[in-house]
């Protein structure tokens, strides 16, 4: 069931994939994947290219892939280790979601963070009391690790 | 132990009154007085149960009453109905109340979709063309997918698995929703019976059962290891007795705080004893390094500063050094005198000395009362498994072999009861004894330490005459295949019986004194 739902996704993906984001398996492991996400236009992660590692449970779909960001990024709902704070990611999971679904998502975190749930306090606390500050490092952070 | 008893003893028990029997189930009544006709009627109200015991089945066939009820009043399927009882906590006139005053803001929080034109509910929908399902993307014909009622049809297949996977997660089964992100649909026990297997059909409906205890404001689940049933609270009664439930297995509850039924002891001695035990801060090594008690008022106090300046709580706010415990104010000898060597060994050597001395006595102490709360209450879950084992059918065998009616035997449980409320009480009782500060309130120590030697020594007697005396003279009767004689049978059980309510009349006044804090003492002492 999994893998054979895994490789309806990828086919989906190769077919018609979407604007900002690509992906698929990093070798022969179906249950690995690798994929980018484009720094949104209208976001401090402007022009970086951010790798992010996809897991599948071997009882996907009906229980959530692992996704972690591999490049660092400032981000309030995304900590050193590239865990993701995202609600569809944990227990707003369903199984009618699709990897293209998740990626979209996290595009619109990194459009639109969520510093009311907070991963890292610190930069939440930034991005509440002193926007520009908080943008600004994160455009840093963004051509630092996220370009070249 | 005592293998006997006096004179004394022979002639009492020998006057005994020959009432043991017309009490019916044994409950906390205060103890002080036992026999007077006129007393018992003037006590039988307050005896009355405030609580029912409820096996699976009554539970079952509670829940099951009540959700025909709704069904029958609301023009509803059992699984919406079972929905909106869980959102109501099970009180069913509450929901029918609020139904009637607005039906759609309940159906809206409860994920029940408006009736199809006055149609009925649908909770299992089948797809009439055929439509690919979303999460496994195949392609199915009429008949093959199903939906929560809504227009979001899915495999058979993929349901099960999505079923599966809320079972796997725990109640949170119960509030499953349509797998479309943005459906409220609610996944009602007719769907999960249409698309689950027998096995996570059945975890759901044990889910279902548990909840109508778990979720019910006046219901918990017995705590006793291996007990299956419920006690349901019906509340009344007098005030402080009343938050004790007993279950038919013998176990205790207290229903104010969850923890096994602790009296005399207060429900904030109990959580502070509970959270004691199970604190990492309870070794030797830490207690030597951080506890020590101010030398004005004895209260403990921990060192959570860097400098030696302590100060006690209001309201004593006592001001010591921490390295030696003198005061504060003229305290000069391990801070100024560095120069002078042996003052400031002296000191040292005496500050360590009188603080491993605390540390040492404070361990003792909480190992003193926490060993013989333990054991108390390990005495106690043998007892109640001893009591299970008699009335499964040791008391019929040994009416037999002494040639009296079953219900003469009722004295057995009686003294059971009576040592298992006992070993309840005293090993509580150890954890109100463990917060007497030996120097502050030691007259009140005095009290207990009086108070419980002379209920543990009766109901050692008594447990020892129910559980030894009682297997010896039994099974000599059954070694020899004949009956027990009938003279032995008569003064065991006056003995047992006088036991029973002598422990029970030191027990109650041992309960009287702990609900009072002592009061006979003086707290100027």
């Amino acid at each position: 069931m999994a893998l054979r739902r895994i490789i309806k996704e990828l086919k989906d993906l190769q077919r018609d994939p979407p604007t900002s984001c690509s992906a698929g398996p990093v070798s022969d492991d179906m249950f690995h994947w690798q994929a980018t996400i484009m720094g949104p236009n209208d976001s401090p992660y402007s022009g970086g290219v951010f790798l992010v590692t996809i897991h599948f449970p071997p009882d996907y779909p009906f229980k959530p892939p692992k996704v972690a960001f591999k490049t660092k990024v400032f981000h309030p709902n995304i900590n050193s280790n590239g865990n993701i704070c995202l609600d569809i990611l944990k227990d707003q999971w369903s199984p009618a979601l699709t990897i293209s679904k998740v990626l979209l998502s996290i595009c619109s975190l990194l459009t639109d963070p969520n510093p009311d749930d907070p991963l890292v306090p610190e930069i939440a606390h930034m991005c509440k009391t002193d926007r520009l500050r908080y943008e600004s490092t994160a455009r840093g952070w963004t051509q630092k690790y996220a370009m070249g | 132990m005592e293998s006997g008893y006096s004179d004394v003893d022979d002639d009492y028990f020998g006057d005994s009154d020959e009432d043991y029997g017309d009490d019916g189930d044994y409950m906390d009544d205060d103890g002080d007085d036992y026999g007077g006709q006129v007393v018992e009627e003037t006590e039988a109200p307050a005896m009355e149960k405030t609580y029912v015991v409820l096996t699976e089945d009554d539970v079952r066939a509670r829940q099951e009453e009540d959700i025909a009820k709704v069904c029958e009043v609301l023009s509803l399927s059992p699984g919406a109905a079972a929905v909106l009882l869980r959102l109501y906590r099970w009180r069913a006139v509450l929901l029918q109340e609020e139904w009637f005053l607005d039906e759609r803001r309940i159906r809206d929080a409860a994920g029940l979709l408006p009736a199809d034109g006055g149609g009925g509910e649908v909770p299992a929908r089948v797809n009439r063309r055929r439509l690919t399902c979303a999460i496994c993307f195949d392609v199915f014909d009429t008949g093959g997918m199903r939906s929560a009622g809504c227009s979001h049809f899915y495999c058979v297949s993929c349901w099960r698995g999505y079923v599966r996977a809320a079972v796997g997660d725990g109640a949170r089964c119960l509030s499953l929703r349509c797998p479309d992100p943005s459906c409220p649909a609610a996944v009602v026990r007719e769907l999960v019976d249409a698309v689950a297997d027998g096995e996570d059909r059945e975890r759901f409906g044990w889910f279902a059962l548990r909840s109508y205890v778990e979720e019910s404001a006046g219901m918990r689940w017995c705590p006793g290891p291996g007990c299956s049933r419920a006690v349901e609270f019906v509340g009344g009664g007098d005030g402080e007795e009343s938050s004790e439930v007993f279950c038919s297995c013998g176990h205790g509850l207290c229903w104010r705080c969850g923890e096994e039924a602790h009296r005399p002891v207060s429900c904030k001695t109990v959580a502070k004893w509970v959270e004691k035990n199970s604190s990492e801060s309870e070794t030797a090594t830490w207690l030597l390094a951080h506890t020590k008690h101010c030398p004005k008022c004895r209260l403990p106090i921990e060192k959570n500063l860097g400098c030696m300046h302590m100060t006690c709580r209001p309201p004593c706010l006592h001001e010591f050094c921490w390295i030696c415990l003198k005061p504060w104010h003229g305290h000069a000898a391990c801070s100024r005198y560095q120069p002078n060597g042996t003052v400031v060994a002296l000191a040292g050597a005496n500050a360590d000395d009188e603080r491993r001395r605390q540390a040492k006595a404070s361990l003792d102490r909480y190992l003193y009362h926490y060993e013989r709360w333990d054991a108390n209450l390990k005495s106690l879950r043998v007892a109640l498994r001893d009591m299970e084992s008699l009335e499964r059918s040791e008391l019929e065998a040994m009416a037999s072999a002494a040639g009296v009616p079953a219900t003469e035997m009722g004295f057995v449980t009686e003294a059971y009861e009576q040592v298992g409320e006992g070993r309840r009480v005293l090993g509580w009782a150890h954890a109100y004894g463990y917060y007497l500060d030996p120097d502050r309130d030691f007259t009140k120590r005095q009290l207990f330490e009086y108070l419980q030697e002379d209920a543990n020594a009766s109901l050692e007697r008594l447990h020892g005459c129910a559980e030894r005396e009682r297997r010896e003279l039994f099974a000599a009767g059954a070694d020899d295949k004949a009956a027990v004689d009938f003279d032995k049978y008569r003064a065991y059980r006056e003995k047992l019986a006088g036991l029973t309510r002598v422990t029970r009349q030191y027990f109650g006044n041992l309960v009287k004194a702990f609900e009072t804090d002592l009061a006979e003492v003086s707290s100027s002492s």
